[in-house]
């Protein structure tokens, strides 16, 4: 048996600028056990609930993370919809799907670029951030904030879109589908990607159900998992298929945020030809008493909300459990038995938010 | 559309068979949560098959609470049994792998059942 | 090769179209109806109501009636629309223009004029 030596991984490493720590067991080359540490940067945002009031705290919400902000505010939103039983407008629900898709896309093209940068092909990386620039446009456009838009709230949404601005949207995400066409070649045709990124990171199909992956890293081991099909809010009348790879590997992780740009894309197009008139939000009126685990799809998989209510405007907990949390054992997984140059790929393939996990 | 939630309230002898038959059943693990009561700790066992929502609940004492683990069983669970027992103090015995109350860098020592509203000034809302 | 040659007319078209990024100095930036830029008081219109400072979710905004004063911590405001929307009068509003840098971090004080109250009255 060869030497074991323990080579620890990040928190600060140049292909991941977010804290997570692994300790990397290694014989010669090969990586044979993996200890993670996450907690560097623990924020306890959970605890705010007995601070600010249960309208407020959908801010802190979308304060969790910087890149899904806007799906993070609407399963806060739905929990506290479902606890108080409030019906919400359709207009509000689908434009509520409409921001959550253009998230998706944004934060899949966000990954892409910073996958590209680390198998080191700069200009792809340069390319999937053009096309995600235009994404960030149509948020600043229409809500006024590029990252953290402030448009759910409890009870609907805040922001109205006018049907002329929909149908000009309609355009630009035209626009968006051409200039991401020949990207999304690049991804699944070019030699390079397919090179470094094929045949590493294998997570079985078992394992990945076992480990409880989530989003497209659990869909990337041929899982159909994705919780739009829980069809919440406006899913109940948008069909969403998910997007499945079976190959398990770190190309096949990519591949299915690749196509999801597509079917987000398709999603967005479905909501402006569908959207009906009317109002945006509810009245709210009392305060929530009673529970409810809120679960939707982020761009990196399944989020669970817990709200409590408990009669007051103060919530009695509130916790989410982010699609990061649980993919670290599947993404332990993945790590043995690779060799240590294929760790930053591997971590990154599971598209993780260490910020999301510290909430 | 909301989904239906089936919630199961446990005893805590009872866990470590409940989890047992559940993962053999194929379910998968959600999420372990925990939340404070005026008289005792709420913990929550979600597991998911197939979009079936499945959750177990079952209470502990505030005073000295203490948990099996249930991470030889399924896996994933060591990460939020930690989690529970840096933020709420909650003494899990028996996990694969115990981070000693080091997995979150905190400050305080279970901050989450310890701070109340009380104890912080309320900001108006 | 060939997979060189799949790029190559991306390759073209950045040569010859324009540049992407915006010039800055030379070319401002465009703002959108809401863009997100600092909170604007109208002093002779506001009422010291004190709605925007019960409903700040942060606490940005602080309003004294005694000393006749609002003021605003644009360093806690995260810029939610919050007290344009409540505000009875609406005397705020959403400026585009981005706060200009500070050396310390302190409130901005606004002093309301008391005619405006008997003007109302």
């Amino acid at each position: 048996m060869a030497k074991r030596t323990i080579v620890p991984f990040g928190p600060q490493h140049p292909v991941l600028p977010e804290p997570i720590h692994l300790d990397l067991v290694l014989e010669d080359e090969m990586v044979v056990d993996v200890l993670p540490s996450v907690g560097f940067i623990h924020r306890g945002l959970e605890l705010l609930c007995q601070k600010k009031s249960f309208q407020d705290m959908v801010f802190v919400a979308e304060r969790i993370c910087g890149i899904c902000s806007f799906i993070h505010g609407v399963g806060y939103c739905q929990g506290i919809e479902k606890v108080m039983n409030l019906d919400i407008p359709k207009r509000a629900q689908f434009l509520r799907v409409f921001w959550g898709e253009l998230s998706r896309v944004h934060s899949h093209l966000l990954w892409l670029g910073l996958a590209a940068d680390a198998i080191g092909f700069e200009s792809l990386f340069m390319h999937s951030w053009r096309v995600r620039e235009k994404v960030l446009a149509i948020f600043e456009e229409t809500t006024g904030g590029r990252v953290i838009f402030g448009a759910a709230k409890v009870g609907g949404v805040r922001i109205d879109i006018s049907q002329d601005k929909l149908d000009q949207l309609a355009i630009a995400l035209d626009e968006i589908q051409k200039e991401y066409e020949p990207l999304a070649k690049v991804f699944l045709e070019d030699y390079t990607v397919q090179h470094r990124w094929s045949e590493v990171g294998y997570l079985s199909k078992e394992d990945a159900h076992q480990l409880g992956a989530v989003g497209p890293t659990a869909r990337a081991s041929g899982l159909p998992q994705d919780m739009r099909k829980l069809r919440y809010g406006a899913y109940e009348d948008l069909e969403v298929e998910p997007i499945v790879e079976t190959a398990g590997d770190c190309y096949a992780r990519c591949v299915v945020r690749v196509k999801e740009i597509y079917q987000s894309l398709d999603l967005m197009r479905r909501v402006i030809h569908k959207i009906p008139a009317g109002e945006i939000e509810t009245k709210v009126t009392g305060f929530p008493q009673g529970e409810y685990f809120s679960r939707v799809e982020q761009p990196r998989g399944e989020v669970v909300y817990y709200v409590k209510g408990n009669g007051t405007k103060f919530l009695d907990r509130f916790r989410v459990r982010t699609p990061t949390f649980a993919n670290i054992p599947p993404l332990l997984q993945m790590l043995k038995g690779c060799t240590l140059a294929d760790v930053p790929a591997i971590v990154l393939s599971i598209d993780p938010c260490i910020s999301c996990t510290e909430r | 559309m909301f989904e239906d939630q089936e919630i199961v309230t446990i005893e805590r002898s009872e866990l470590i068979s409940r989890a047992q038959k559940i993962s053999k059943e194929g379910y998968r693990l959600v999420q372990i949560g925990c939340t404070k009561q005026s008289d005792h700790f709420q913990i929550d066992y979600t597991f998911d098959k197939e979009y079936r929502f499945y959750n177990l609940r079952l209470s502990i004492p505030l005073d000295h609470p203490t948990l099996p683990s249930i991470s030889h069983l399924i896996m994933p669970a060591f990460l939020y049994e930690n989690e529970m027992h840096d933020l709420f103090g909650i003494q899990v015995s028996d996990m694969i792998l115990d981070y000693q109350g080091k997995f979150y860098n905190i400050a305080k020592k279970a901050p989450f059942a310890t701070i109340s509203a009380a104890d912080t000034t309320t900001e108006k809302g | 090769m060939s997979d060189i040659l799949k790029m190559f007319t991306t390759v073209i078209k950045s040569l010859f179209k324009k540049s992407t990024c915006r010039q800055y100095p030379f070319k401002k930036p465009v703002f959108f109806d809401r863009t997100k830029g600092h909170i604007q008081i109208d002093r002779e219109r506001c009422i010291l109501c004190s709605l925007c400072d019960k409903r700040c979710p942060t606490g940005a905004i602080n309003v004294d009636r005694n000393a006749r004063t609002w003021a605003i911590n644009s360093y806690k405001c995260i810029l939610c629309f919050r007290c344009v929307e409540v505000c009875p009068v609406t005397c705020l509003a959403m400026q585009q223009q981005y706060s200009a840098p500070e050396e310390i971090k302190k409130s901005e004080v606004v002093e309301i004029p008391a005619k405006a109250e008997k003007a109302k009255a």
